[in-house]
């Protein structure tokens, strides 16, 4: 087979056709300021160093995308909020913006085509859009923003004491959530990732997922004007994907404890799966170990299409040293090419 | 009549665990009120309260229930916990593990969610825990429990840059005293099963009811030395 480029790679892929070899995603979010030593804090400044990095880091470990995603904090900074940098991971939501009941009543959804916050995320999208890889944005949903808007232990019991102000808070999210999505379909994203981690059933159960959740994620699905991809950070997705099965949602993650197979089993030609490499262990991993759990994968789960290769989280540690990432990229080069040979 | 008064108790465990993890806040407090009548009721309701956080603890690790329930398990038991403390007049000198300094802190991250459940199961189950609260640094919590002079800390994290810092954290508090015992938990710790070594933490809680489990053996270890 001739070789095909990232983009025609990727969507070969999920659409459960062979293409050449199984893709790649390295997600590398702040791992861009070490590539240009750089401190975090100063790299998600400009929407300069972020297209840099994403360049020369496609460059040098070869994979297939180009992510638009800066960090989850950033979207509340657009609510008012405030990030809080560290050294050597992603910022971290501040004070929450929502401290009790009337905050909701009072909450203004954020005027996004003029943020100057979410302006660095367009002009990233902008800079990439129609190269030879996919430009994948990324917006928390609006059903896991609260986490960060009032505190999780906050959310749990609105959603279960207080529907009302639950529905009040998710109608004024999705306004905004919709409009960030179309805003950088417009700017040059091919897809976007709808991050969110509580349609889990590891974080809510089914039960109140489709009081709640689900409900959010339908109404979602008829706003965003383009392809979505379903993201749960590290958290198993088997008893959601199901729910998920729709024509506008191309791919999900997958958790280092959900099995390719059997997703695969139950789901293959619906939906395509984005994962699972463990990127917490991954940081100790050896050369060796790398390309082992790389091969094994592309074993378990690469036949026949519907597979991406990435990490479980969407978002590649710090202290992951490079040798190991090369010797995924050439794990993927060497034993993901089809047709698989075993 | 004891095999009898323990039937019945489970059967009450049982219920209050089905209401607990639909957030049936009313039909437990139901089940309290009619149950504890009297002021001999806190070693009853430590012993219920107790079975219910372990079940609760191995349903959460074979993935049965959600964080979400985790979290409400946690919550109600506390919050009524206190009111029937109150209304027997239990007060904390009374409580049975008072001994030991105590703390619980989210290191770094400002995702207070783990500590939050741990916090509450430690206090359903009797414990006076401090709680040092969110995102402080690895020199806050240094000071803090120097300070109180802690015995056994518990620390959470939800990302991994945090839990690598335990080393750091664990050094520095040994240094000054080498009897404190530190307990950690939180996602990366679940994760991979290999870092609470690495980072020299004593001991790792994959559940809050494990946090409990931990401390208690602890306290026990201590009074054995005595």
């Amino acid at each position: 087979m001739k070789n095909l480029t990232s983009r025609e790679r990727v969507f070969t892929a999920v659409s459960y056709k062979g293409p050449d070899r199984v893709p790649l995603f390295l997600t590398f979010t702040f791992y861009g300021a070490k590539e240009l030593g750089m401190s975090i804090k100063k790299y998600f400044s400009s929407s300069k160093n972020v297209v840099l990095a994403q360049k020369k880091l496609r460059e040098k470990y070869k994979h297939d995308f180009y992510y638009a995603f800066y960090y989850a904090s950033l979207e509340i900074e657009a609510f008012g909020g405030e990030s809080i940098f560290i050294d050597d991971g992603p910022p971290n939501a501040g004070e929450p913006i929502i401290k009790n009941l009337s905050d909701i009543d009072n909450l203004n959804v954020p005027d996004v085509k003029n943020s100057e916050i979410l302006k660095k995320v367009f002009e990233t999208e902008d800079a990439l859009r129609n190269l030879d890889a996919p430009v994948v944005g990324v917006i928390i949903s609006p059903f896991s923003l609260p986490i960060m808007q009032m505190g999780f232990d906050k959310y749990i019991d609105l959603i279960y004491f207080q529907r009302d102000y639950f529905w009040k808070l998710m109608r004024k999210n999705m306004e905004y959530s919709a409009l960030f999505a179309n805003l950088q379909l417009n700017a040059g994203a091919d897809v976007i990732v709808y991050f969110d981690p509580l349609l889990s059933t590891e974080m809510m159960p089914k039960n109140v997922l489709k009081e709640t959740g689900f409900i959010v994620l339908k109404e979602m699905l008829k706003k965003i004007e383009g392809k979505v991809a379903i993201h749960m950070a590290s958290a198993k997705v088997f008893n959601t994907v199901g729910e998920l099965i729709n024509p506008k949602i191309s791919c999900v993650s997958f958790s280092s404890d959900d099995d390719i197979k059997k997703l695969k089993e139950n789901f293959k030609g619906k939906i395509a799966f984005v994962g699972n490499l463990d990127c917490i262990s991954m940081r100790h991993w050896s050369v060796k170990e790398a390309e082992e759990n790389v091969k094994n994968l592309i074993q378990k789960g690469a036949k026949g299409g519907g597979l991406i290769i990435s990490d479980s989280h969407g978002e590649i540690p710090w202290y992951v040293n490079e040798e190991v990432l090369f010797s995924i990229s050439e794990a993927v080069q060497k034993y993901g090419t089809y047709p698989l040979k075993w | 009549v004891k095999k009898i008064w323990r039937l019945e108790m489970k059967k009450i465990s049982k219920k209050i665990l089905e209401y607990l993890l639909e957030g049936n806040k009313i039909m437990v407090d139901k089940i309290f009120n009619e149950t504890f009548s009297n002021n001999n009721s806190l070693l009853l309701f430590e012993e219920i309260i107790t079975e219910v956080m372990y079940k609760v603890g191995d349903l959460w690790e074979n993935g049965e229930i959600s964080l979400a329930q985790y979290y409400l398990v946690g919550n109600i038991s506390e919050e009524l916990f206190n009111k029937y403390s109150e209304k027997f007049k239990f007060s904390s000198k009374q409580k049975v593990h008072d001994k030991y300094n105590l703390a619980i802190v989210t290191l770094e991250d400002f995702h207070g969610l783990g500590r939050k459940i741990v916090l509450s199961f430690l206090n359903s189950a009797g414990f006076e825990v401090q709680d040092f609260g969110i995102g402080k640094t690895v020199e806050e919590v240094f000071k803090l429990s120097i300070n109180k002079k802690i015995d056994i800390l518990l620390v959470s994290t939800l990302m991994l840059p945090a839990a690598l810092k335990v080393k750091d954290l664990g050094e520095k508090l040994k240094s000054k005293n080498p009897n404190i015992k530190i307990v950690v938990g939180g996602a990366p710790f679940r994760i991979d099963k290999t870092l609470w070594k690495e980072v020299k933490a004593d001991a790792f809680g994959e559940t809050a009811s494990d946090a409990v489990k931990i401390v208690k053996r602890m306290v026990e270890y201590e009074k054995s030395n005595i």
